[in-house]
């Protein structure tokens, strides 16, 4: 008599085992959907500077075995029970906001990016280090046709970083903006404020970097060993007669 | 970080989006004088990140990225931690 074997389907998965341990490439079992979730096939996933708070367990109250990965995109691969407002097939993303509680007094104001008890992929379940993971509906974010996976994964958290912090900083066009590093934020805060109207005013590391920073966007370029930073910045001002200067800033270089 | 807030001019504001925890250090001179802002920000909702994504796709804005294959994540992530990658590094599946 012939047996049935049952096919356990399974997924690659990058996963830290303890804080401050290597990643392990392992395979798991693609896991299910529940009420009000849906399942991604991750296409792209962007390495965040916040996967060390997972990494290395600086963010208290992580459970190990953890996926890092939080700037995830992809496509809708299964849906839970309830979920009636995505489709499978669909361009989805996750970022950093992966779910709130609803019930707290921030909710209630609709201030839902300061919830208490805000859920973080990555950290409060399994990110996008992985080749399918299950996140919460209100945490789904629709991707563009035409924007590509891997261009989309870092907009969902350096991406959003900039261009929230700009859109709600109060600069207005013409309005003088310094962005300090051009780094992994500094790069799309640059071309952000650009877009925006703003005179952008560029502070990296090295005369090298002065033909980037214009290309991204900058009018001026600052070397920041060279000179004094906050002089150059108020320099610039003058030069342009802005009297509300609003120096963005980032930090990652 | 404390020098840069020279550069502010009047009603200025230091948004702070880069996390670390690195402490910023300001006299209160600095922040009177010019009545001076210092505020941090984190990302924002779902739906913001959907402006995002739709200013993005409106205007050109796209990040410089390094890609890697999820199977070599310990590789991506050494190289996002050199600091040396232009600009954000992507796991690719």
């Amino acid at each position: 008599m012939a047996t049935t074997e049952i096919a356990v389907v399974t997924m690659k998965v990058a996963q830290v085992s303890s804080p401050g341990a290597d990643f392990e490439i392992i395979e798991r079992e693609i896991p299910e959907p529940g009420a009000g979730q849906a399942r991604i096939k991750v296409q792209a996933c962007g390495v965040c500077h916040s996967d060390v708070l997972t990494k290395e367990g600086s963010w208290p109250g992580i459970q190990y075995p953890r996926v890092p990965g939080h700037e995830v995109a992809g496509i809708i691969d299964e849906l839970g029970a309830g979920v009636s407002e995505w489709k499978k097939g669909q361009r989805v993303g996750v970022g950093w906001h992966g779910g709130r509680d609803g019930t707290c007094r921030e909710c209630r104001r609709g201030d839902f990016r300061n919830c208490r008890s805000l859920k973080i992929p990555g950290i409060s379940y399994d990110g996008g280090y992985q080749e399918y993971m299950v996140a919460p509906v209100e945490a789904l974010v629709a991707i563009p046709d035409s924007l590509s996976d891997a261009d989309a994964a870092p907009l969902l958290c350096a991406g959003i970083t900039t261009y929230n912090s700009l859109r709600h900083s109060g600069a207005l066009p013409g309005d003088l903006v310094a962005v300090q590093g051009i780094g992994g934020l500094g790069h799309l805060g640059i071309q952000f404020g650009q877009k925006f109207g703003y005179k952008v005013a560029a502070i990296g590391r090295g005369r090298e970097n002065a033909a980037l920073a214009k290309k991204l966007g900058a009018t001026v370029y600052i070397d920041s060993p060279s000179t004094k930073r906050g002089r150059g910045i108020a320099k610039t001002g003058r030069g342009t007669g802005n009297s509300s200067d609003s120096p963005e800033l980032e930090s990652d270089v | 970080m404390s020098e840069l807030l020279n550069g502010l001019g009047p009603n200025g504001k230091l948004i702070v989006v880069g996390a670390t925890f690195d402490p910023i250090e300001v006299t209160a001179i600095q922040l009177i004088s010019g009545s001076r802002t210092i505020q941090g920000w984190s990302t924002g909702t779902p739906a913001d990140s959907e402006d995002t994504l739709r200013f993005a796709e409106l205007t050109g804005v796209r990040p410089m990225i390094e890609t890697y294959p999820l199977e070599k994540a310990d590789e991506a992530y050494a190289r996002m931690m050199s600091g040396k990658a232009q600009f954000r590094v992507v796991l690719t599946m």
